[in-house]
């Protein structure tokens, strides 16, 4: 039995509420060190009209209350947080006040958006604790890496720290930046920053790793890469395979090495023994540290064979870089049904001169 | 003859008021620039002091992706659509746009995604499919968590999923889908409902 389905199947795609929300301020931040009580007021943003429900989650949420359930077309909420005198949960506690929008529930999929403000409560560990953050950002060489790291005391106590920063290239050791020592209050940060100078470094990929000794036994650790750059473009990948007997598209994946965008990119297609078949694609600007797509297109139609030895060249600034390629060119559907024609009237001609020899054959028999 | 006279004598009046006019501006220039009153150098320092507010707000910059009403074309068993402009099998109406999501605060995102559905209860049949995949629109606008990777297509489910640790201010992500949609899957309208969340990086 012929299987034939037929489906009016209604799919609607974000038929839901298309806007703009937002919140102000995204957060608040508090140190905890007894007791506390105190309201946060956010002002949530949606277009007119569109309901929100208002929400607490995330850590300590049960402390917190609101002082509305619902929004429409945004407005101020006032979140209220009590903390008892003792909350078992030390470290950096997030409470997460949300605004959902409510879905129109017309059918389809509907897009909603969940804006959500934060408080952000800082509750010391007892005794000592450190926490890091250390940013080492890209740059190219010659420049300046400006490293920042920044010290959290998370304790209940003050802590004297002595801080230094290591630079490993590829797991290799290259240099140590020494600190003075510092006092960190509790429940305070300090930062410390330094130029690295990176004239007698290579290009590539590095690992910053800051050490933290605290009150003389501890260690806090905190490790970030960085990337040096150089001014470099290289070949990622390139069509390898053309259609015959037409403008074919060839496409050219570039990456770029460089800590700054480099404008201008182009590349430049120069078949050999053919100069008009090839292509100088349009200009294109690279990100740091991004890839990108050159285009342009082969006349193929000027080329004979099964493949084209080529030299790819792409331009950038006053360098460039090239590579010898070698594309294949595919035998198109016409081409194969051609083949197919031909081969077909060959054996049909075949057939019937047999046939043609047999009846003769027979006749000259019968004749005689 | 009388009416020159006339003429005369209100040109010298209005002469006089004028001369007398030029003389009081006069002072009164030089009494505003004199030392301490008005001058373009100057005399003292001042502080301006502007506290400019984080402002966490996301635009969702396209909506509406429809494909219409659709069906799975000839014998096939199933028709694949997606918002790449790819229609497989079937005749829905071709889309290459999927939703674009502009961070338009001025400070970090987290991003994140919740679907209410998932293929079987939004699709229904055998082997349905609905996927998502995030794209940067601008570059470097989202960074990812380890282990999501951009540009590659995933199975939705009910879960949330995290889908940038950081989407920078002023820069926009892409959302695409992709459904597979069998020859038994449910009929009529189907619907699902998607949940873009963001906060503030802390």
């Amino acid at each position: 039995m012929k299987r034939f389905v037929f489906l009016g199947v209604l799919i609607f795609l974000c038929s839901g509420v298309f806007a703009l929300s937002g919140v102000s301020p995204g957060s608040y931040e508090i140190n905890y060190d007894g007791v506390f009580s105190g309201d946060f007021v956010f002002e949530f943003v949606f277009d007119k009209g569109v309901e929100a429900e208002l929400y607490v989650d995330g850590d300590l949420a049960e402390y917190v209350s609101l002082d509305k359930e619902k929004l429409i077309g945004g407005g101020k909420v006032t979140a209220s947080l009590s903390l008892p005198e003792e909350v078992d949960s030390p470290g950096v506690n997030r409470i997460r006040i949300g605004a959902r929008q409510i879905s129109s529930g017309e059918g389809g999929i509907g897009i909603v958006s969940d804006v959500r403000g934060i408080i952000k409560v800082n509750i010391p560990y007892p005794g000592k604790y450190v926490e890091l953050d250390l940013n080492a950002p890209n740059a190219n060489v010659g420049e300046f890496v400006n490293l920042s790291l920044t010290i959290f005391n998370r304790g209940e106590e003050n802590v004297s720290v002595d801080s230094m920063i290591q630079i490993f290239k590829d797991g290799e050791f290259l240099e140590t930046i020494e600190f003075e020592d510092k006092k960190v209050i509790s429940l305070d940060s300090v930062t410390l920053d330094y130029a690295l100078d990176t004239s007698e470094y290579s290009p590539g990929d590095y690992t910053a790793t800051a050490l933290v000794n605290y009150s003389g036994a501890e260690l806090a650790r905190d490790d970030n890469p960085f990337k040096l750059g150089e001014f470099l473009i290289k070949i990622v990948n390139y069509t390898q395979e053309v259609n015959e007997d037409k403008l074919s598209r060839f496409l050219v994946e570039v990456e770029s090495f460089y800590n700054d965008p480099i404008g201008g990119l182009y590349a430049s297609l120069e078949i050999s023994g053919n100069e008009e078949a090839g292509f100088i694609s349009p200009t294109i600007k690279l990100n740091p540290w991004s890839k990108g797509t050159l285009e342009g297109f082969v006349d193929v139609s000027e080329l004979g064979g099964e493949t084209f030895e080529a030299e790819l060249t792409i331009y950038y600034g006053n360098e460039s870089v090239s590579e010898k390629v070698s594309v294949v060119i595919l035998k198109g559907k016409d081409s194969i049904l051609f083949w197919v024609l031909l081969s077909s009237l060959v054996i049909l001609g075949l057939l019937i001169w047999r046939v043609w020899v047999f009846v003769k054959r027979t006749r000259k028999k019968k004749k005689k | 003859m009388m009416k020159d006279n006339l003429l005369v004598a209100v040109s010298l009046v209005v002469i006089v008021f004028s001369i007398g006019g030029l003389i009081s501006s006069y002072g009164l220039v030089v009494e505003i620039v004199s030392p301490n009153v008005l001058t373009g150098h100057a005399t003292s320092t001042g502080t301006i002091n502007v506290t400019i507010t984080e402002n966490v707000l996301a635009n969702l910059t396209s909506s509406n992706v429809n494909w219409g009403t659709g069906a799975i074309t000839g014998e096939n068993s199933n028709a694949t659509i997606d918002t790449l402009g790819n229609i497989s099998r079937g005749n829905w109406s071709a889309l290459s746009s999927g939703l674009v999501i502009k961070n338009e605060g001025n400070v970090a995102l987290v991003l994140d995604f919740q679907s209410n559905k998932n293929a079987t209860n939004f699709i229904g049949g055998t082997s349905s499919s609905f996927k998502y995949m995030i794209t940067n629109v601008d570059s470097g606008a989202c960074t990812p968590p380890d282990g999501f990777v951009l540009g590659t297509f995933y199975e939705t489910n009910t879960s949330t999923i995290q889908i940038c640790d950081s989407f920078a201010p002023n820069e926009s992500v892409r959302m695409d889908f992709e459904l597979t949609i069998p020859s038994n899957s449910n009929l009529g309208i189907l619907s699902s409902t998607i949940t873009i969340g963001y906060n503030k990086v802390t």
